[in-house]
């Protein structure tokens, strides 16, 4: 590969000539400034946001960060609170949305690409998933207190981590469903064709080929999803996530998933509405908790495809 | 390619067989909240065990008896009001250092919320910072649900200004628009009121002195239950008339602050201040701030425990609590609510930064609680 001469690498041949003769495409690099512009904009935002939060959270994150971590919430004052319950409570929620999302999202994505290619009926189904793709995540909310905290109460045990877990599901099942459409539709049809070719049965080149094939981006649409659901409070508010003072009570680890929960994004709704620079510094804090978390699952989700990319 | 559609179906199969497993593993998960459900299980267990109501009036006026119920366990959900939270949270922490094993859960979405949860049959106990409305308690009873209504405390919000100011003493709520509603935007001194004032047949015309404004910020609930109850008559009139705008009642131009030390600052440091805070607040800033009567069309009423829980002090409302009857008798509810309005529960009102309620009204709640009296009673 090293010895022939890449796309890109024609590119960058391509421009250096263009710089020798200056003023030659000033469409070009007017072009190329904007876009430079364009992405110092969208970095510096985060950039600006990050700083704010590490500076009005410092003084927990600097003084009292292992508390925080280790403590559940109190009202009694700004001090005393912690998110350990939020962090808990984000990492059940995610476990019950990953649980639900990932399989039904996949094995749909699956029938629609491999099976059901083309008819009128996978083309509707497809188009609907697409819009419900930007649905926003309130009226989740209120899918989730209808029917998974209300009418599946038997199974869910109510307002649950188990309700909000299915809530998010359903919010980030058209994001699962969409990314592993564009893997599997990414997969080569001639990688199809040459196990078919050499007598393979459809079973055999789905679960050999296409989609180990295309499991790096498939890994990586849906742990990008669970990150977005990491990051939600208005649904989950909706679902009874509880916003102040909560206890499991006597319950064992299992026992939790049917309990009280609350999440991390809905401590911060409740640390930012308390009177007092203190409880800002939570809030600020708290945010750049989930943010590190966030960026975990990211990183998480980087590392994958890196490990199973595959080349054509 | 003939085998295509026998191996299509193979893996459909397969496709189902990992979905069956998948929603198998499910409904393990699930089958296991019905043998720890506390709530429900509680509920049903001492429903039929339930205390008889003089065995309720000895535990209610007596909080010390909770040591003795150390194995208490099930699980209380409280939801509604965001305003009332802060006083459910403090007393769910005191209450859970004593009943470990009882679950909490406590949430704030608002009142009106809350009443919509009991409806659905979601909670046990909600609370409201204004009394249930006969729809939603219509609504309550149509889902067979009965409700005792109990007050739990009072929210009051004191008007200041600084220590030494002796031009102002007393102020009416027209006098108080004409200072801080939207159409008062840009005046710098109490003179600049004064036309406002006349034209809305306020108290004044002010002694002049520059108009410094320290209140909290349209976060907090103060600022939210300061234009209810003080701005929002003098407001919605003046916005049927075309005057003012109709989606803000209070001026921008103030030094807001979700920091009620920062506004007693403000206002102890400008001799011709104008603020307000929520009253424990004040009250315990005499030194530093003075506390302005209030007109609210009844004369000119001062602000203290008193007047505030005999509601003579306008600028108040009460605090509810509200428990589905048929979910009294469960032991974790029984004796929260117990804690509640024992004198010791009570003392968290005043922590969250709220007033005590007269002892007629407290021994109302407590009575409503003792003979489980249902709908509303006060």
């Amino acid at each position: 590969m090293s010895v022939l001469t890449t796309p890109a690498g024609i590119a960058t041949g391509a421009a250096d000539a263009l710089r020798r003769r200056p003023g030659a495409d000033v469409a070009g690099s007017a072009f190329k400034w904007l876009l430079i512009g364009a992405t110092v904009f969208a970095t510096g935002f985060l950039a600006v946001l990050l700083a704010v939060m590490i500076v009005d959270g410092w003084d927990v994150l600097s003084g009292n960060l292992w508390y925080f971590l280790t403590h559940g919430f109190s009202q009694r004052s700004a001090g005393e609170a912690g998110v350990w319950q939020g962090i808990l409570g984000s990492l059940q929620v995610a476990l019950v949305t990953g649980l639900f999302a990932v399989p039904t999202g996949v094995a749909t994505a699956i029938y629609l690409v491999e099976y059901a290619q083309g008819s009128r009926f996978a083309r509707i189904v497809e188009l609907n998933i697409r819009n419900l793709a930007g649905v926003p995540s309130i009226v989740y909310g209120l899918l989730g207190l209808a029917v998974f905290a209300q009418t599946l109460n038997g199974f869910t045990g109510g307002t649950t981590a188990i309700a909000g877990g299915m809530t998010l599901a359903a919010m980030v099942l058209p994001i699962v469903v969409i990314t592993s459409v564009e893997a599997l539709k990414a997969v080569p049809d001639s990688l199809r064709e040459a196990a078919y070719g050499v007598g393979a049965t459809k079973w055999e080149v789905l679960s050999r080929q296409v989609l180990p094939a295309a499991l790096s981006t498939i890994l990586t649409g849906t742990v990008l999803a669970l990150a977005r659901a990491l990051g939600e409070a208005a649904p989950l508010i909706l679902v009874g996530a509880a916003t102040g003072f909560m206890a499991f009570g006597d319950a064992n680890v299992f026992e939790t998933f049917t309990g009280p929960y609350t999440a991390l994004p809905v401590l911060i709704f409740n640390f930012a509405r308390q009177p007092g620079a203190d409880w800002g510094a939570n809030a600020a804090a708290a945010s750049v908790i989930i943010l590190v978390l966030v960026l975990a699952v990211n990183g998480l989700a980087i590392y994958l495809r890196n490990r199973f990319e595959k080349q054509w | 390619m003939r085998k295509t559609p026998l191996s299509s179906r193979r893996g459909t199969k397969l496709l189902v067989a990992l979905l069956t497993s998948f929603a198998l593993i499910a409904a393990a998960c699930g089958s296991d909240d019905d043998s720890s459900d506390g709530d429900g299980d509680a509920s049903g267990a001492a429903a039929t065990t339930a205390a008889p109501a003089d065995d309720m009036a000895d535990d209610e006026d007596d909080g010390h008896d909770d040591e003795m119920m150390e194995s208490i366990s099930g699980a209380i959900d409280v939801t509604g009001s965001s305003t009332v939270e802060p006083v459910t949270n403090l007393l769910a922490e005191a209450f859970s250092e004593k009943h470990p094993d009882v679950a909490f859960s406590v949430a704030g979405p608002g009142s009106g919320d809350g009443h919509k949860a009991a409806a659905a049959g979601e909670v046990p106990i909600w609370n409201s910072s204004r009394q249930i409305k006969d729809s939603e308690a219509e609504d309550i009873n149509a889902a067979g649900i009965e409700f005792i209504e109990l007050r739990v405390g009072i929210d009051g919000i004191s008007v200041i200004t600084a220590a030494g100011n002796d031009s102002v003493d007393c102020l009416s709520f027209e006098d108080l628009y004409s200072l801080v509603g939207i159409e008062s935007t840009g005046f710098d001194s109490w003179a600049d009121a004064n036309s406002l004032n006349a034209e809305l047949g306020g108290s004044g015309p002010f002694a002049d002195g520059a108009l410094e404004i320290f209140a909290p910020g349209e976060e907090s609930g103060t600022f939210d239950s300061f234009i209810e109850i003080a701005l929002e008559d003098v407001w919605e009139h003046r916005v049927e008339e075309g005057h003012a705008d109709e989606n803000f009642a209070v001026r921008p131009d103030y030094n807001a602050s979700a920091n009620d030390n920062v506004i007693i600052d403000g206002v102890s440091g400008n001799q011709h201040s104008l603020g307000w805070v929520g009253f424990a607040f004040a009250d315990e800033n005499r030194d530093k701030v003075k506390l302005v009567e209030v007109d609210g069309g009844d004369g000119c009423v001062s602000p203290t425990p008193e007047t505030i829980a005999s509601a003579e002090f306008p600028i108040a409302r009460f605090l509810y609590t509200y428990i589905d009857a048929a979910r009294a008798s469960d032991p974790a509810v029984k004796a929260f609510v117990d804690f509640m309005l024992s004198d010791e529960g009570q003392t968290y009102v005043v922590d969250a930064g709220y007033v005590n309620l007269d002892p007629a009204d407290l021994e109302q709640s407590r009575s409503n609680w003792a003979n489980l009296t249902t709908g509303t009673t006060f």
